[in-house]
């Protein structure tokens, strides 16, 4: 015989939704494409609710303790009402994805995930500029424009574009300005050289949109052997 | 023994009671972990020693800690029938003392003993020692008052008890609520009694007791834990520690109590490794448990099986909250699991558990005993009970206490933990540690309860209390307990883990001095997002010490980032030397004192100058701030910094002293009003700055407060004379017998200048507000003393009256009593609260001044239309206030005191004449004015010195004036040309380190003696001499040498 488990109804973000005793508000979310970022749940062995990253955090508005709770590890319970859409939802998780992007090393160019950055689609939609725009594009490797020859920005240039000239196959033109990471920009440039661009060549393209920050390229281009 | 009856414990009860008192002498000392720190072992070997050489008859017994940590080493002696007595700060020789006479002898050594026990304030079953046998001369335990307001319950047999003996804890009454609770109450009836007595958790969240228990009972499961957390790691705490030291069987037997009613069979110990003594004590004690039937199978033979098992801990803060603290004790990895489920559902191994803290384990057997509704009589409705703290910091009487929740925290810090040490300010107290936040002074007056700290933004936590004077950073405090945080996160959760680290970094940034203002707002918001989203307490509570000091002490943040100041003399980036930073005027102490000992004293003369135009009169009437934070007090003494200065100017007066660096003059005139030292100060560095400033005095002379306030046995009037002359001679132009308001007006000065600066003083005197004052023989003491020192003749008959407790009141009654007269001084509060400056009130005394203290003037005596003396109420000194002064209160007592002359002395004010029709002053009381010292509605005018800040000290003015010269500059477009001034002088002198670190005294000066002294107006405090000079000057640490070298870290 079939069991017919009884179902827990919840709400999120005002709309009702069942779930299933054992389901946590993560999986009902999921369930219903309600979108709930994470980084430390592996949907592989969903049984693992670790809670750490603390990007799936959703406010309580009704029916358990108010305020913020991870839904990966949040059982559904009767009542209970919660927003993923929130003010302090938003600010909590993009604070996460800040302080995760404050020691993220973004090699991004050399990252096998390129492309497909989870991190970097985070960083976009949480606003957070600190990627470059290599982080979005899916033309790294064999496909990068540089490779052929094009003077692309992207390894010096902030994301949040979703590399929308350099998935068309135009190189980046760096409109959303040289980053202000030396780190980064240090990590970038060795591309150029790889390439075969001279200091001139990046600074004329770079000043476009960066007129301010030529110094420090120009010193660290320096420093870099350019 | 198996115990299984009632009688079984009676027997033990008694022969509890039998050791400790049974006819033979006692020699107890107080050996928890503070007492052996204080060296205690030591004392206790001699004893032993002691005995055996001379043969004497008596027990040496240890017994933990019961509180009074500022006074160890402790030890009691107890002769049979007789009370104990406390000796406290024992040494060697005192103990010979003691143990020869009150031991042998059988008489106690009254001026060494602190106290006797007679009868105790301790909530347990003890004995009382008839009156008849009580010490006459010793304080009573309850009368102290460290004692006096504080109710112990969970440290009931704490340092009264030999820990570790379950007869002695038996015979205090204790493992009766054990038997009790199995044999008489139902599982529901112990819950239902804890939850009356409204108790809640100890450990810091205050959760209720009996709901957690309630919990954790009704959730299913066959086997089911408690723990009792005895993780306790905030910085400053140790209230578990003293707890398991002192009386562990109180903790055993609360678990006893808590395991029945919750169905657990087992009990866990989670206690840190790094408290051995309290792992050995509670070893011993299940021990003995064991082997008497109070745990291990049947327990007191019923049909109910209880185990205790120990866990050390390896010293890891995050292990304190309960789902790490499980994590642990299974042998994983300490971090904290999610909740839920919670640990009353699933805990220890997946099964229901019930974690308490050892204060909370400590209390439950009282409630069992004495009942809930007892109980939840002591505290506040909401935090019922009372609450252990380790009271520690900058106070004189450190310790640990016991007080009913809802105590103020006032009575805290002044009446248990008798007031700052070294007579410093108050500035903050720490509670709850690093998940705690500073209590400033304007909320010293609450009611310590978990919710009321709450509204504050701190906690009650665990219990630390940490208390910080002026000489702390409040910026630093939340810096080092970010640190500790920071490096005590677990690492599980992001919020935490990077956030607390990201949160430091910019808080070191600020103490480095490289702040910006935008770093406060990102403290503010990454402290609430990692607050609100952090996993656990400890990434919760971590952002706390910020933001309270943040709410509190925003001035300290703001000073660090703008004006690179670090007040307290902490942050090292931030300035030289504790002595330059603390100095107003900004004086290069550690300069002028290496030239002095390379005898070079014009050259010492000048770098004071440089900063304050009169080094000679500071170095006889300066209050010297400067020698408080001087860090040679960590060794021996502060150097004596303001007698070396008058050494190096008198030095070079005798040479000569040279011009001081100026600039180029620059066009524009400033008129200054007040030629007192803010004026003048102000007319220096304006003039030095190349402006052109102008002083108008109302007097005939120069100098104002420093010429007329200062009598001349102080300050001889050369001396003024000769520095006042040279700033003249820099060319300002100084108009005396010229009065503002009334030979020229404001608005003339404001046409006529380019700015105006205002150092008027106070010079009114606050009336006394009596009936009569305005009638013959009474005398306005700023007038009066005026008039003395200008050298009029004036009648005070044959004695005097001063009201007042001010330096305008000492000194109106030097400078009578050197004039032939009587003089008595009265004030209202006690001798320590008078303003004056401490020595002149000694000094006072030794020549002849009668005091009366405690008495506030009612009503002036008139006869003939004169008066000729006062009635005074008698006060007495009632409760703290929240700014840690006792308050007078006035009693039914009246006391008559005559003279021929009553001298008012009780205040200052603003004269505001000068003002004429201008809108200066407004309705305040001094003269209101911007952050920059510029008026509040003129900004052409300046204003500093007394006027502004109400009576302050020469340095202080002085400080004052320059600050004004520095803005005007800023103000009439100057490019900071007193930052170019200070560049110009580079004098060298010798920067090697010094090797000085042996104690060496510091120099005292010589003084005429109180006869000499008032037959006349002779300088009373006399120079030092060269070989004293030069030895007192080697002494400086060179403090400014290593914060170049370590390059500001701290």
């Amino acid at each position: 015989m079939a069991t017919t488990s009884f179902k827990i109804n919840i709400v999120i973000d005002g709309k009702d939704y069942a779930g299933e005793p054992n389901q946590t508000v993560l999986d009902v979310a999921r369930a219903n494409s309600v979108d709930i970022p994470t980084l430390c749940f592996n949907p592989l062995f969903p049984e693992q609710r670790i809670g750490s990253c603390r990007l799936c955090l959703v406010e309580v508005k009704a029916g358990g303790r108010p305020g913020l709770q991870p839904s990966c590890t949040m059982p559904v319970s009767s009542g209970l009402s919660v927003s993923t859409i929130s003010d302090a939802v938003y600010q909590a998780r993009r604070t996460v994805v800040e302080l995760l992007l404050s020691e993220h090393v973004q090699k991004c160019r050399d990252c096998p995930v390129s492309g497909e950055c989870q991190f970097a689609k985070l960083c976009r939609d949480y606003d957070i500029n600190g990627v470059p725009v290599c982080a979005e594009c899916p033309n790294q490797g064999e496909g990068c424009l540089l490779t052929r020859g094009e003077l692309c920005l992207g390894p010096l240039t902030y994301a949040n574009c979703n590399a929308y000239c350099t998935r068309k196959g135009y190189r980046c033109e760096g409109c959303h300005s040289i980053m202000a990471n030396e780190d980064i920009l240090r990590f970038g440039l060795k591309a150029y050289k790889d390439a075969g661009f001279t200091k001139e060549e990046i600074l004329v393209a770079a000043k476009v949109f960066s007129y301010d920050s030529m110094e420090m390229l120009e010193k660290i281009m320096t420093q870099e052997g350019f | 023994m198996k115990i299984s009856k009632i009688v079984h414990l009676r027997d033990m009860a008694q022969r509890g009671k039998e050791s400790m008192d049974n006819g033979t002498p006692q020699v107890i000392f107080g050996l928890a972990t503070c007492g052996i720190a204080a060296g205690g072992m030591p004392l206790k070997e001699y004893a032993e020693m002691y005995l055996d050489e001379n043969d004497v008859h008596a027990d040496i017994v240890s017994v933990g800690c019961i509180g009074m940590c500022h006074a160890e080493p402790l030890v009691d002696i107890k002769l049979p029938g007789k009370p104990r007595v406390t000796y406290s700060d024992m040494d060697i020789d005192k103990l010979k003392k003691i143990l020869d006479e009150h031991l042998v002898g059988e008489e106690p050594v009254t001026e060494l003993a602190m106290c006797q026990l007679t009868d105790e304030i301790s909530e347990c079953e003890h004995g009382v020692i008839a009156e008849t046998d009580v010490y006459d001369g010793i304080p009573k335990y309850q009368d102290l008052p460290f004692f006096a307001k504080q109710i112990r319950v969970a440290l009931r047999n704490c340092g009264i008890v030999v820990p570790e003996d379950i007869e002695e804890y038996i015979a205090r009454g204790g493992y009766r609520a054990a038997y009790r609770s199995l044999f008489e109450l139902t599982p529901e009836e112990i819950i239902g009694e804890v939850k009356t007595s409204g108790i809640r958790g100890r450990g810091g969240a205050g959760f209720p007791t009996g709901l957690k228990w309630e919990f954790c009972h009704k959730a299913p499961g066959d086997v089911k834990y408690v723990i009792c957390n005895a993780d306790e790691g905030d910085p400053g705490a140790y209230m578990d520690r003293a707890v398991l030291e002192g009386d562990p069987h109180s903790v055993i037997e609360g678990m006893i109590i808590g395991g029945y009613a919750m169905g657990a069979t087992d009990g866990y110990i989670y206690i840190r490794a790094e408290y051995p003594l309290a792992i050995e004590k509670l070893k011993k004690a299940i021990a003995s448990a064991e082997e008497h039937g109070i745990l291990g199978d049947r327990v007191f033979g019923m049909d109910y099986s209880f185990r205790i098992h120990i866990r050390e801990g390896a010293g890891v803060f995050v292990c304190g909250e309960e789902t790490a603290l499980i994590n642990s004790i299974e042998g994983k990895r300490g971090e904290p699991r999610p909740r839920p489920p919670f640990p009353a559902v699933s805990g220890l191994w997946g099964k229901p558990t019930n974690i308490n803290n050892v204060e909370t384990w400590a209390n439950i057997a009282m409630i069992l005993q004495r009942g809930g509704e007892w109980f939840s009589t002591m505290g506040t409705e909401k935090s019922t009970g009372t609450k252990v703290f380790s009271l520690v910091g900058k106070v004189n009487r450190a310790g640990l206490i016991e007080v009913p929740m809802g105590i103020p925290m006032k009575d805290i810090i002044y009446e248990i933990g008798g007031g700052i040490m070294d007579g410093r300010k108050f500035k903050a107290v720490q509670t709850g540690g690093p998940s705690g936040g500073c209590i400033p002074e304007e909320h010293l007056d609450i009611p310590v309860d978990y919710d009321n700290l709450k509204t504050l933004g701190s906690i009650v936590g665990s219990g630390g209390m940490v208390v910080l004077d002026e000489d702390t950073c409040m910026v630093d405090v939340a810096r080092y307990f970010l640190t500790f945080t920071a490096e005590e996160s677990c690492g599980k959760c992001t919020p935490c883990r990077i956030g607390t680290r990201r949160l430091l970094e910019i808080l070191e940034k600020i103490c480095h001095g490289e702040g910006v203002m935008e770093d406060l707002e990102v403290l503010t918001s990454l402290s609430e997002q990692v607050s609100a989203s952090a996993l656990c307490a400890l990434g919760g509570t971590a952002p706390n010490p910020i933001m309270t000091t943040m709410k509190y002490f925003m001035n300290e943040y703001v000073d660090h980032i703008e004006n690179k100041i670090c007040d307290a003399s902490v942050c090292a980036a931030m300035f030289k030397s504790p002595c330059q930073n603390t100095c107003p005027a900004g004086t290069n102490v550690p300069g002028y004192i290496q030239l002095i000992t390379e005898g070079r004293y014009a050259e010492a003369y000048d770098v004071n100058r440089e900063a304050n135009p009169f080094p000679s009169i500071c170095g006889r009437v300066c209050e010297h701030p400067c020698e408080g934070r001087c860090q040679r007090a960590q060794l021996d003494e502060p150097i004596a910094i303001r007698e070396l200065k008058r050494y190096a100017s008198d030095e070079a007066f005798k040479a000569g002293v040279g011009k001081i660096s100026t600039l180029d003059d620059v066009d524009k005139t400033i008129a200054i009003v007040g030629g007192g030292p803010s004026g003048l100060s102000a007319a220096y560095f304006l003039r030095r700055m190349g402006y052109k400033p102008t002083i108008y005095e109302a007097q005939e002379k120069m100098g104002g407060w420093v010429r007329y306030g200062i009598p001349k046995y102080r300050l001889p009037h050369e001396i003024i004379d000769k520095e006042i002359q040279d700033i003249i001679d820099l060319g300002v132009v100084a108009k005396t017998n010229t009065s503002v308001g009334k030979d020229i007006t404001m608005e003339t000065l404001l046409n006529d200048n380019d700015a105006v600066y205002l150092a008027i003083g106070a010079q009114k005197d606050t009336k006394l507000g009596l009936e009569g004052e305005e009638l013959p023989g009474v005398l306005p003491g700023l007038q009066l003393l005026k008039e003395m020192n200008s050298g009029k003749s004036v009648d005070l008959g044959q004695s005097i009256l001063v009201i007042g407790g001010g330096n305008v009141a000492i000194d109106v009654a030097r400078t009578a009593i050197r004039m032939g007269t009587k003089v008595t001084v009265c004030y209202r509060r006690e001798e320590d609260d008078m303003p004056a400056y401490d020595e002149e009130i000694e000094h006072c005394r030794e020549e002849g001044v009668e005091y009366h203290f405690l008495v506030a003037p009612e009503k002036l005596i008139v006869e003939g239309g004169k008066v000729v003396g006062a009635v005074f109420r008698k006060n007495v000194m009632g409760d703290f206030t929240k700014w840690g002064r006792r308050s007078p209160v006035a009693t039914d007592e009246t006391v008559e005191i005559r003279a021929d002359r009553v001298v008012n002395a009780i205040g200052q004010q603003l004269d505001t004449d000068f003002a004429g029709g201008m809108n200066i002053v407004g309705d305040s009381r001094w003269i209101p004015v911007e952050g920059t010292g510029s008026s509040a509605w003129f900004p052409k005018i300046f204003a500093g010195g007394d006027a502004v800040t109400g009576p302050a000290s020469v340095i202080d003015v002085v400080a004052d004036g320059k600050r004004a010269a520095r803005n005007i500059d800023l103000f009439l477009g100057g490019n900071d040309r007193l930052a170019q001034l200070e560049k110009m002088n580079n004098t060298n002198y010798s920067n090697v380190e010094p090797d000085n670190a042996e104690p060496m005294q510091r120099q005292g000066v010589k003084e005429l003696n109180a006869d000499d002294r008032t037959c006349g107006f002779e300088e009373v405090v006399m120079c030092m001499d060269p070989e004293c000079a030069k030895k007192e000057a080697s002494r400086c640490l060179r403090c400014d040498l290593s914060a170049e070298s370590e390059g500001g870290d701290e």
